[in-house]
């Protein structure tokens, strides 16, 4: 898995960035994401297109099981793709600083209460005081 | 054949055909006679409103529920007609059925409809249809016959169409509160039970001006400036009566979601302002302490409280939206509000922190 390149999933997956802070929203699905500070600091790397072989800098404080446990749930939630080109963008300057000094693990948050409702299957599953798109429960 | 048809003559359409649908339901209302016993007009900022209504009780909603700009609109006006039809208007078009063999993917209908220049919103319960035609500047909103309309469709009438009309021009309808003084004033967001609304109300009746609840109209030039739009303000029962609304309020039935509406006059002893400069971000939050504390908040945070439940509620333009809710909690301070327990501490917090951000 370090070994691949990647990429955003696609136009669909948009981010701002907030005093540090990154926040993603999946258009599609309606999932909104944020991370740990170390998680900021790679997904920068990543959607900047930096080479996945060179996120484990000296002094990182992650292992290379857990910067590959951080890639397979943006992979999971369909945030990253794998590219084929060989192509490769350096790091970002403050890269290295970043993970240095995050205080955090690399993580990502999931902020799905809407998610359901952007996806509901309004024929079957409206809420009829309610109306589409809140769902039916149980 | 673009558009089938089922037994009972409702055209069906999925996500390959609803562009058309749109566009045949926007020519045929376009067609029907004009008549002054139905026409109505609403000025709003920037947006000149005609609307030709064929079912009273929206017709009633659109008269009541707005706070139309009064004077000198405070931006360049553009013109908008729309028509509230339902299918037992002669000639009217028909409310299309959802294809049900086809899924219903909110992001991909939008952009099918973008690519035609159009926008449409369809709640399935009711076959009730808003389809608009931005760069034209008309609209319909389709029933299958009178008053068949989802629930919350009277409290804030025409949402949808102002929704892609202000977008359009780069500006936002915001699910969030407003309280201010002197014309300088804060934006609230956040989710059900946050306590928002009460805190609205607890302003207007404490001598702080507000453009209103729910959904204001939000510009972002040099400035961010907040409009009203819309008169309704919500409360339930517990906070209704904890603000005294109980006793100043004629007693009525309950709305939908189980609260009372009424509207700003009611509660706000001075007029409206046609305009509030928003100087904060503030989140606010039932909280348990007797006082009323406001503090710094990430933006990240703000950002989520306000965009989450604004982009939800709106049809389509989720990028922009995403966009433009981020550059307001990029500029703005942002701010924690946890509620005190007393409306006029709360009224007061809120005017004192206003005051401080005037200086």
């Amino acid at each position: 898995m370090l070994a691949n390149r990647y990429m955003v999933a696609g136009r669909d997956v948009v981010s701002e960035t907030f005093d540090g802070d990154i926040v993603v929203l999946d258009l599609n699905s309606g999932k909104y994401f944020s991370f740990t500070d170390a998680g900021c600091a790679l997904w920068e790397a990543l959607a900047a297109g930096a080479p996945s072989d060179m996120l484990l800098p000296a002094g990182a404080g992650y292992s290379a099981t857990e910067l590959q446990r951080f890639l397979e749930k943006l992979l999971e939630h369909q945030l990253l793709a794998v590219r084929n080109d060989a192509t490769d963008t350096a790091l970002p300057e403050e890269f290295a600083e970043k993970v240095r000094s995050a205080k955090e693990k690399p993580d990502m948050f999931v902020f799905d209460d809407l998610a359901d409702l952007f996806k509901a299957d309004p024929i079957h599953d409206v809420e009829e005081p309610a109306g589409w798109p809140v769902l039916k429960e149980g | 054949m673009l558009v089938g048809v089922v037994g009972d003559s409702a055209p069906v359409v999925s996500t390959g055909t609803i562009a058309a649908y749109a566009r045949s339901v926007l020519e045929r209302a376009g067609s029907l006679p004009r008549n002054d016993a139905r026409r109505a007009r609403v000025r709003l900022p920037g947006l000149s409103i005609e609307v030709h209504s064929f079912d009273a009780a929206m017709a009633e909603a659109v008269t009541r529920n707005f706070l139309p700009v009064s004077g000198t609109d405070p931006l360049s006006t553009e013109e908008m007609e729309i028509w509230i039809v339902h299918g037992e208007v002669p000639d009217s078009p028909v409310a299309a059925r959802w294809s049900r063999g086809a899924p219903y993917a909110p992001h991909a209908v939008a952009q099918a409809l973008d690519m035609a220049g159009l926008r449409a919103e369809y709640y399935f319960d009711l076959d009730h249809w808003h389809v608009c035609d931005p760069s034209q500047g008309t609209a319909v909103q389709l029933m299958r016959g009178p008053e068949a309309y989802p629930p919350w469709e009277t409290g804030a009438p025409l949402r949808p169409f102002l929704h892609w009309h202000y977008a359009r021009r780069g500006m936002r309808l915001a699910h969030a509160g407003t309280l201010g003084v002197g014309g300088k004033g804060v934006l609230m967001a956040g989710a059900g039970g946050s306590g928002k609304s009460g805190t609205v109300i607890a302003g207007l009746l404490n001598g702080l001006q507000s453009v209103g609840d729910d959904y204001v109209l939000l510009n972002a030039d040099r400035e961010i400036t907040a409009y009203p739009l819309y008169a309704t303000l919500k409360q339930d029962p517990v906070g209704y009566k904890r603000l005294g609304l109980d006793r100043r309020l004629p007693a009525g039935s309950l709305n939908w979601q189980g609260k009372h509406q009424f509207l700003i006059g009611q509660v706000a002893p001075r007029a409206v302002p046609s305009s509030l400069r928003i100087g904060a971000l503030l989140v606010p939050a039932v909280g348990k302490a007797s006082r009323t504390t406001i503090a710094p908040v990430p933006r990240a945070e703000a950002m989520m409280a306000l965009a989450a439940s604004s982009i939800h509620q709106m049809p389509g333009e989720r990028e922009s939206g995403f966009r433009f809710f981020s550059m307001i909690a990029q500029r703005l301070p942002c701010f924690r509000l946890d509620l005190g327990r007393e409306p006029a501490e709360i009224a007061d917090a809120i005017g004192d922190f206003i005051g401080r951000l005037s200086r």
